[in-house]
């Protein structure tokens, strides 16, 4: 990896720690002691079973949950732009808002019903000319199919472009162009030096695609690259009902 | 450079703060105003020579006030038709308490009433433990209101004046009704 290591000392994004990190909501312990860190520039995947806290742990880095423990994230430049790209977004199908809108109304502060603002537009346009959504700008978001909101979403986590980005299962509505989109993204942020948190339930692309990947179910089973994580006893003891730890297996 | 961001929790006490010290700045300025622009009206001090209706009388003597009052009206609508007052046999005659001898009249001093120089109604009391004597005065206007005094002493006896300063003098107590503040908010001092 002669390329990537001059490309990795620019790296622009943050680096992510995560210290005893625990998060109970009501009585439920959602994350137990959770301790990681994702590296500057890096593509850290996040895996692990439904309901073992995945989403919780991103909504708690970005802020939005009563959590116990230390949380930090060192910037190395003057830029602090977090991108976030949901699971899915819920809306009414038939609203009549187009992809221009939304992105009008994630991207600008003028008000979308007045058109796409001269500042931002050619941004716009860059962003969905790279997920290949260009020329289905003028289409209602409920006339998409999955895979092309899915694109659109990831199009809006491009503007402006993030130091930091957080995608929340962006495979999983893609479809397969969509997935080669995806990937093309996931090149140029490791080239561009953006830390890249990444929610995946598909291993083999966590595999291929990731430099780390945490295992987490209510706390972390393990962190470690792709191709020592990923082995069946892991992945078997990270899936199971009564997950346990690397330290008590 | 670099920077390090700690990722603060939410609602971990310093939204809790920040609204509770944004309700005490509306309650300070609230108060405040309050402070500044507030009157007090229910302030109205009885002066020395009156008694409050309210607070100042015993069960008997507010029956009687009362009746005194009611009576009143009925005696200034037929001085419309009449000029004269009503002889205080008619208003016993007529039922009229407290003029008719019954027996809340027993009960409550048993007060002999005359009428004195054709403007006041004097009920001099038989029991003055249970109640004193009462004067009605009879103002000279139509629409006038009824101005009555009591006197708790034994003494009491015809007054010769019907000046307030003679009253005053002789030992009678003005009896004073302002609706100012509701009961429930009386306190005695």
């Amino acid at each position: 990896m002669t390329v990537a290591q001059p490309l990795l000392n620019r790296a622009c994004g943050p680096d992510i720690a995560f210290a005893e990190v625990d998060l109970t909501l009501g009585r439920t312990r959602i994350l137990d002691k959770v301790s990681f860190n994702v590296a500057a520039g890096s593509v850290h995947a996040l895996v692990g079973p439904n309901g073992g806290g995945k989403s919780s742990l991103i909504k708690t880095l970005l802020g939005q949950m009563p959590h116990q423990g230390q949380l930090t994230l060192t910037w190395p430049g003057d830029e602090q732009i977090i991108g976030y790209v949901p699971q899915a977004l819920e809306f009414d199908r038939g609203l009549p808002m187009t992809v221009d809108d939304f992105m009008a109304a994630m991207c600008q502060r003028r008000p979308a019903f007045l058109g796409l603002s001269r500042k931002v537009a050619p941004a716009i346009d860059a962003a969905l000319q790279r997920v290949g959504m260009l020329d289905k700008r003028k289409r209602r978001m409920g006339a998409l199919s999955g895979g092309e909101r899915q694109r659109v979403l990831l199009a809006q986590g491009l503007i402006p472009a993030p130091q930091l980005l957080v995608l929340d299962e962006p495979m999983s509505a893609l479809d397969e162009a969509g997935i080669q989109v995806f990937e093309r993204l996931l090149h140029d942020w490791r080239a561009a030096g953006t830390t890249v948190l990444w929610i995946e339930h598909d291993l083999q692309a966590v595999a291929r695609l990731a430099d780390r990947v945490t295992g987490l179910s209510r706390r972390v089973l393990f962190d470690a690259p792709p191709t020592q994580a990923l082995t069946p006893e892991r992945l078997l003891s990270l899936f199971s009902i009564h997950p346990r730890s690397e330290s008590t297996a | 450079m670099s920077r390090v961001q700690v990722v603060r929790p939410a609602g971990a006490g310093h939204e809790t703060l920040y609204v509770l010290l944004v309700s005490l700045l509306i309650l300070a300025v609230a108060a405040g105003i309050v402070a500044l622009r507030g009157e007090r009206l229910d302030e109205v001090s009885i002066e020395a020579h009156q008694l409050d209706a309210r607070r100042d009388l015993n069960a008997a003597e507010q029956g009687v006030y009362a009746d005194l009052r009611v009576a009143f009206d009925e005696i200034q609508a037929r001085r419309e038709e009449e000029p004269q007052l009503l002889a205080v046999e008619v208003l016993a005659e007529e039922g009229f308490p407290p003029f008719v001898l019954d027996a809340s009249s027993a009960s409550r001093g048993q007060h002999q009433w005359q009428l004195l120089q054709e403007r006041a109604y004097l009920g001099l009391s038989q029991a003055n433990a249970v109640a004193g004597s009462f004067l009605l005065l009879v103002p000279e206007a139509l629409d006038g209101a009824a101005d009555v005094w009591l006197q708790r002493s034994p003494s009491a006896a015809v007054p010769a004046d019907f000046s307030q300063a003679a009253l005053i003098a002789a030992g009678w107590q003005q009896i004073a009704a302002h609706y100012d503040a509701g009961v429930t908010r009386q306190h005695r001092h």
